[in-house]
């Protein structure tokens, strides 16, 4: 029982105190009481209903409580004026608070105290209108008649709306409804006053609020405003008209009422509803609700009448008393005072605005700092959150202002809560942020939330009044089903639209420059970080993760030069700090899984460009030989001939470190298309790859001239430019390098370039002395036949082969600094003689190895795991096998077939391989020729043990 | 059951409502709306199969999605009752099939192929990108392989390497010639390059402008990636392609201006041999084979599907029976047991009938050699027989990879 009286009492103190502070709440006890359950809420024209259709007595007392407790002073007022029967005055202002409270119960109950301050200076007012009703008043018989008649409209309007309500005809209903409260308005002034004027003013003003009120349903805050600003212009252009059509009634009417108060009670009445229009939330009403208030007052006090200009800002803007008593607060319980009486500052939050006030029109001292250290503990992250979208989705300025400082502080927080790797990535993702503390936060609050029960009579756990945490006002947004939601979008809306998915595409702006600058590169190290963690090899992944702490170790530095203030830098310095140790954290943990899992340094396919130096080994001895041969007096044209895959492309590219400086290395791909469309393609492309090639060595060759130029005369344009080049390398030559150059005899043959190319080199090699020429491919110039040795007649051939043991034992051996694998013993020697030290064989079967390695855990190669690598080598080197199965067997199919007999034949060693027929003969020498089988003594061979092991197990006959 | 995957899928008029919208927000290089030819490049489809899927014509429904894909549109096929896949809805079953048989899977569906992803991730992804060519049979998933990599260009390569992988379908008609390829690859490096043209279109014959485009390209750090299907395309227009193999070996080799990521049903090496050619093309890629697929991960995509339900064993042996891991007949033989609610006995019957022209397509795809060999059920050539179990045909204890492939072979004359 005493609960229940409590409760009773507690509940009529927030309906006062809401009234006044907290409207929202108030309006969310009205909707609780009314019986409206979230899940069953009913829609339409009535879903606002107010007790005038829907009677809550519990409510209703409570009210009426209220409001007798507000109307005392009135009554004691009444009680000493000895005028009994001016406790009719009392009933009647009682049934107009009632009346508003219908609708407005906000207003409702702050209206006693004007009344109460009028008849404290004016106790024979009442007295004075009673005696003046009848003059002006309308006839009786007239007023009678008009409010009947809008009664009807009202009535038969409201009915059938019900009914087409009930039939589901929301909008039409709203309609009639809509339209007979119109009509009523209408016919009832008319009769009533017998002036259209009014009669069309009134009406139109009741219909244009009616109006707003059923956009307002379903619109957002911004169209609510502006339906109650255009209702307010409306109000006022009314007023203004009434004020032409008879200004002295008007005038009359508002200085009647001004002049009997003084000049406390007037301010006090300014304050009040000053105060009370405060809940409009706009921002220039208060400025305009002053100017007003100075001029009513102007004609009665004069210069004093100023005075209502910061009484009623004051109010207005709620600086008494909500800013007051919560600047105390927000001042006293600092973090420092909290800290020292070990409280904990957030506890705080909730005697401050939004809860105290949700008039907040400046900011607090402390207040988003209050709000932001709610972020930073599991247990009150959701008091804050909560908290923060109460602020959102109010218009006052004083909570943006406060979310917009306490917003970055906030993901500074949350970025450095992270915990471990996983938390990390998922911190900055937006669609699928698992936030980081919400979840089991969230299931407590949906808990709650599912089994709230509005109905106080049949619930089983009702809504206890004295918790005012209780968190199920705000937190609709998070995602029931799941249990959790993403933080960043709920206090950064702008991101809940962004699609984390999309490639290349940056977040939105959030308004805030240290969010706008940290979060993309905190996004974008967190991609990373993923991208990292996908590397092939643990190897890799350490190196991504390496590469990422060291920009992180480098962030803070950079910051000032994005914008962002030290203090700002110093907030986010944590977060850095945190994600670098995590990622040094995952590192030591890539470590410790991969026991030392191996990065794959060797590569085979591709030409090793200079940027792979490290595993381009040997052909020193080689580089040396061309220098020797360049420089000799009869400067040969050189050949540089050998199998396919035996390393020329790579030497040709790596000559500039091979060669000395004063010997600049041009490299001409002649398989590239356009250099052999046309001579005048060839010619325009040997000067870009001049131009390109001595840039490189930073040398500042003449402009090239227009494409045109070579087309219309190639060979002239290319001596022209050569004449102005030469000069400017000094004591530098030019070794032109033609790789692939038997293309040239495919462009001749099939007319796209002439004979004259081959008189135009051979005129370059005689006379330009700065230029030698190198020539590389798969044959020598004496079998592309007699056109080109005799063109070219001082040819000095170079054979490029198989590597030294030594440098393939370096290649096997140190592929890589940190490369740390190790060969069991005997196993480097086995792979040099299965490869023959073969450049291609080498990198393949090292990458296999290193693959199976990681594969198999281990750092150290085995027999058994090389006899792994060589069969995953031959299924990944099957293009090498096969070229050499199909084309250095022979030239005619024949020849083909007789050649691959014979290495099988040798594979299987079948001895002696018959020769004697035409094409195996031909066969027979194309294989010596081409290193794919020697003379061993009295017998032939395979070269290479490897291919003569795919021979016998993987070669098909074509 | 089954029939209406031949006559192709029909999108709903929402659907189509939704693709012309999409297509009247993409910009191409000229910042003009995008055309169906645009289209058709980008999702690797035939310019008249957009048209007509567009203009809500049949299609069929690895181009549907394709489209859809492409325009970033959820495919809705039209609801028809003549349509419907599954013969009806059984209590306690969903009407939807999980599985997905003829037609390549959606990357979140994709299963397995580990070793593979490794070999094309030490590939592209490695510290030097290189090419793969990835070979395997008809139907054995090298399409959803590739749309799997440029789902997921950061699984392969860093980041920070800005992979840009541009693919193309050479079975399509717009990239069916080098020319057309060039222009492709154009396009897809504008659609990925937010608009920025390499080179312009006029400039697609001039090679030393595509040559300046992608250094460009390299010398900005960007890796790029040239992913083609359907390799084998180019044995139909050989007399177009006689030069080309050597110029793109020399920009993705020697010029280092990207890598290729080749799908083909036989090794570049052997096509080449096969079409008379002898350009060391080949030469720079290394060959990953997708074979089966690993047992945990067909099993894996088979209980996924099964969401629920639990497989049993015997399910699972009756499956590998008939779909030794091969991918498309593990989703058949699934999709057809989850069709006839678990029933082995006409799930079984309705595979036979399913699979009969795709086993049929499988034996023909074989070489003399290779169909000698599975004649013998896995005796002969021991070559041909380790090549044909690389391929996922012959099972490592020398059985046809399905019982029903082997009465196929043993009614083969």
């Amino acid at each position: 029982m005493n609960r229940e009286v409590s409760r009773f009492l507690l509940e009529s103190w927030q309906l006062f105190y809401w009234s006044f502070f907290c409207p929202s709440l108030l309006q969310q006890r009205i909707n609780e009481w009314l019986k409206k359950r979230r899940k069953e809420q009913r829609k339409g024209i009535f879903a606002n209903s107010t007790f005038l259709f829907e009677i809550n007595f519990y409510f209703t007392f409570q009210y009426l409580f209220v409001l007798a407790i507000l109307s005392l002073p009135m009554a004691i007022f009444v009680s000493l004026s000895g005028r009994g029967w001016n406790w009719l005055f009392v009933m009647l202002s009682q049934s107009l608070l009632m009346g508003l409270g219908f609708s407005l119960p906000g207003i409702g109950l702050w209206i006693p105290l004007p009344f109460v301050a009028i008849y404290s200076q004016q106790s024979d007012l009442f007295d004075k209108s009673l005696q003046n009703s009848p003059l002006v008043l309308a006839p009786l018989s007239h007023l009678l008649f008009g409010v009947g008649v809008a009664f009807l409209f009202l009535f038969s309007g409201f009915s059938l709306a019900l009914i087409l309500q009930k039939k589901s005809y929301e909008s039409l209903a709203h309609h009639i409804f809509w339209i007979s409260n119109g009509l009523s308005v209408l016919f009832g002034t008319w009769i009533v006053t017998r002036d259209w004027f009014i009669t069309i003013s009134l009406s139109g003003f009741i219909s244009f609020i009616q109006f707003g009120a059923w956009n307002q349903r379903e619109s957002d805050d911004s169209a609510r405003k502006m339906v109650i600003n255009a209702a307010l212009l409306v109000f006022f252009c009314i007023l203004l008209l009434l004020w032409i059509h008879d200004p002295l009634i008007a005038a009359k009417k508002i200085l009647v009422i001004i002049s009997c108060l003084s000049l406390p009670w007037f301010l006090f009445v300014c304050g009040l509803i000053s105060f009370e229009c405060a809940k409009l939330k706009q921002i220039l009403l208060g400025i305009l609700i002053a100017v007003i208030f100075v001029a009513i007052g102007w004609t009665k006090f004069n210069l004093d009448a100023l005075w209502a200009f910061p009484v009623s800002l004051i109010c207005y803007y709620r600086i008494f008393p909500d800013y007051l008593l919560a600047c105390f607060i927000s001042l006293v319980f600092n973090q420092s005072l909290c800290k020292w009486l070990s409280l904990n500052s957030a506890s705080f939050l909730t005697k401050l605005p939004p809860y105290t006030s949700e008039f907040l029109w400046f900011p607090l001292p402390n207040h988003s700092q209050i709000l932001a250290d709610t972020f930073r503990q599991k247990n009150t992250i959701l008091l804050g959150l909560r908290t923060f979208q109460k602020m959102q989705d109010s218009s006052i300025p004083g909570f943006k202002l406060t979310i917009q400082k306490a917003l970055a502080p906030i993901v500074a927080y949350r970025f450095a809560d992270v915990r471990t790797t996983a938390e990390l990535i998922d911190s900055v993702k937006i669609r699928n942020l698992g936030d980081l503390s919400l979840n089991y936060l969230s299931m407590y609050a949906y808990r709650d939330f599912c089994e709230m029960d509005f109905d106080l009579s049949d619930d089983p756990i009702p809504y206890d009044p004295y918790d005012d945490l209780s968190p199920y006002l705000y937190l609709d947004t998070i995602d029931p089903v799941t249990l959790s939601h993403p933080l960043l979008p709920l206090i950064i809306p702008s991101l809940d639209e962004f699609n984390l998915d999309t490639e290349f595409s940056a977040p939105p702006k959030s308004g805030n420059i240290e969010i706008d600058t940290l979060f993309p590169i905190l996004q974008q190290t967190a991609r990373d970080t993923t991208a990292a963690l996908k590397g092939g090899s643990s190897a890799l992944r350490e190196r991504g993760l390496e590469r990422l702490v060291d920009q992180l170790k480098k962030l803070p530095d950079h910051l000032p030069g994005l914008g962002l203030k030290p203090q700002a830098v110093k907030r986010w310095q944590p977060a850095i700090e945190r994600w670098q140790h995590i990622l040094e954290l995952e590192i030591a943990e890539q470590q410790k899984t991969s026991q030392g899992e191996l990065l794959n340094p060797f590569q085979f396919g591709n030409p090793l460009r200079p940027d792979r130096a490290a595993i381009f080994k040997g052909r020193q001895d080689f580089a040396d030989r061309l220098v020797r041969l360049i420089l000799d007096r009869n400067r040969p044209t050189l050949v540089l001939h050998g199998p396919r895959r035996a390393g020329k492309t790579s030497f040709l590219l790596n000559l500039p470190r091979l060669l000395p400086s004063d010997l600049v290395p041009i490299y001409l791909d002649m398989q590239q298309g356009s250099m052999t469309a046309s001579e005048g393609d060839f010619c325009y492309g040997l000067v870009r790859a001049i131009d390109r090639d001595t840039r490189s060595q930073g040398l500042q060759l003449p402009p090239i001239p227009s494409r045109q130029d070579f087309y219309t005369r190639p060979y002239p344009a290319l001596q022209d430019w050569l004449d102005l080049a030469l000069p400017k390398l000094g004591e530098r030559r030019l070794l032109l390098n033609l790789d692939e150059f038997e293309k040239i005899g495919s462009a001749i043959k099939d007319g796209r370039i002439s004979e004259r190319l081959f008189d135009q080199l051979r005129s370059m090699i005689q006379h330009y002395d700065r230029l030698g020429f190198l020539f590389s491919g798969v044959q020598t110039l004496e079998e592309l036949g007699p056109r080109w040795s005799n063109y070219f007649i001082s040819v000095v051939p170079m054979e490029m082969h198989y590597l030294e043991p030594h440098e393939a034992e370096d290649l096997l051996l140190h592929p890589d600094p940190e490369f740390t694998l190790q060969y069991d013993t005997g196993i480097v020697e086995e792979i040099l003689q299965l490869t023959r030290c073969q450049p291609y064989l080498l990198q393949l079967i090292g990458s296999a190895i290193v693959n199976q390695a990681n594969l198999q855990h281990t750092q150290l190669a085995t027999t058994a795991l090389l006899q792994s690598a060589i069969q995953s080598a031959f299924t990944n080197g099957e293009p090498y096998f096969t070229n050499i199965w199909t084309e250095f067997t022979g030239i005619t199919p024949a020849e083909v077939t007789a050649g691959q007999q014979i290495l099988i034949a040798l594979a299987q060693r079948n001895f002696p391989v018959e020769t004697s027929d035409e094409s195996t003969a031909a066969a027979r020498r194309r294989l010596l020729r081409y290193h794919v089988i020697e003379r061993g003594g009295d017998i032939d061979k395979i070269e290479i043990p490897l291919f003569e092991q795919w021979v016998r197990e993987r070669s098909i006959e074509s | 059951m089954g029939e209406t995957r031949d006559r192709g899928v029909l999108a709903s008029a929402e659907c189509i409502q939704e693709l012309k919208e999409a297509q009247a927000r993409q910009r191409n290089a000229e910042g003009k709306v995008w055309t169906q030819t645009d289209i058709a490049i980008e999702s690797g489809v035939d310019d008249k199969t957009v048209s007509r899927f567009l203009n809500r014509t049949r299609v069929d429904e690895k181009s549907a999605i394709a489209i859809c894909q492409t325009l970033g549109v959820k495919f809705d096929a039209e609801s028809n009752p003549q349509d419907t896949k599954i013969e009806s809805d059984r209590t306690g079953q969903l009407s939807m099939n999980p599985f997905i048989y003829g037609d390549p899977v959606p990357p979140e569906k994709f299963y397995g192929r580990r070793q593979a992803i490794l070999e094309v991730k030490n590939r592209i992804g490695a510290i030097a990108s290189q090419s793969v060519n990835i070979v395997g049979l008809r139907r054995m998933g090298k399409t959803s392989l590739l749309r799997y990599i440029r789902s997921n260009p950061t699984e392969f390569i860093q980041a920070e390497r800005q992979p840009l992988i541009v693919s193309l379908d050479l079975q399509s008609n717009p990239v069916s010639t080098p020319a057309g390829i060039v222009e492709g690859l154009r396009r897809g490096i504008i659609m990925r390059q937010q608009g920025k043209e390499p080179w312009k279109q006029d400039e697609n014959d001039d090679d030393w402008a595509v040559q300046d485009g992608l250094e460009a390209l390299r010398d900005r750090g960007v890796r790029l990636i040239v992913m083609l299907d359907e390799f084998e395309a180019i044995a139909s227009r050989l007399e177009q392609f006689q030069g080309w193999g050597e110029d793109w070996r020399s920009k993705a080799s020697t010029q280092g201006l990207f890598s290729l990521v080749v799908a083909s049903k036989r090794p570049i090496s052997e096509m080449y041999q096969g079409l008379g050619l002898t350009s060391p093309f080949g030469n720079i890629f290394s060959t990953t084979i997708l074979g089966g697929l690993e047992r945990e991960a067909w099993q894996k995509l088979v209980r996924d599907g099964f969401a629920g339900s639990k497989v049993s064993a015997e399910t699972l042996d009756w499956i590998d029976e008939l779909a030794g891991g091969l991918p498309l007949y593990v989703q058949m033989a699934a999709a057809l047991l989850w069709q006839e609610s678990g029933d082995l006995m006409r799930a079984e019957a309705a595979f036979r009938m399913q699979a009969e022209p795709r086993l049929r397509e499988l034996w023909q795809g074989l070489s003399e050699a290779e169909q000698g060999v599975v004649r013998q059920l896995g005796d002969g050539d021991r070559a041909v027989v380790e090549q044909l179990q690389r391929f996922g045909v012959i099972r490592a204890d020398g059985r046809l990879f399905s019982r029903v492939f082997a009465e196929l072979v043993r009614g083969q004359k």
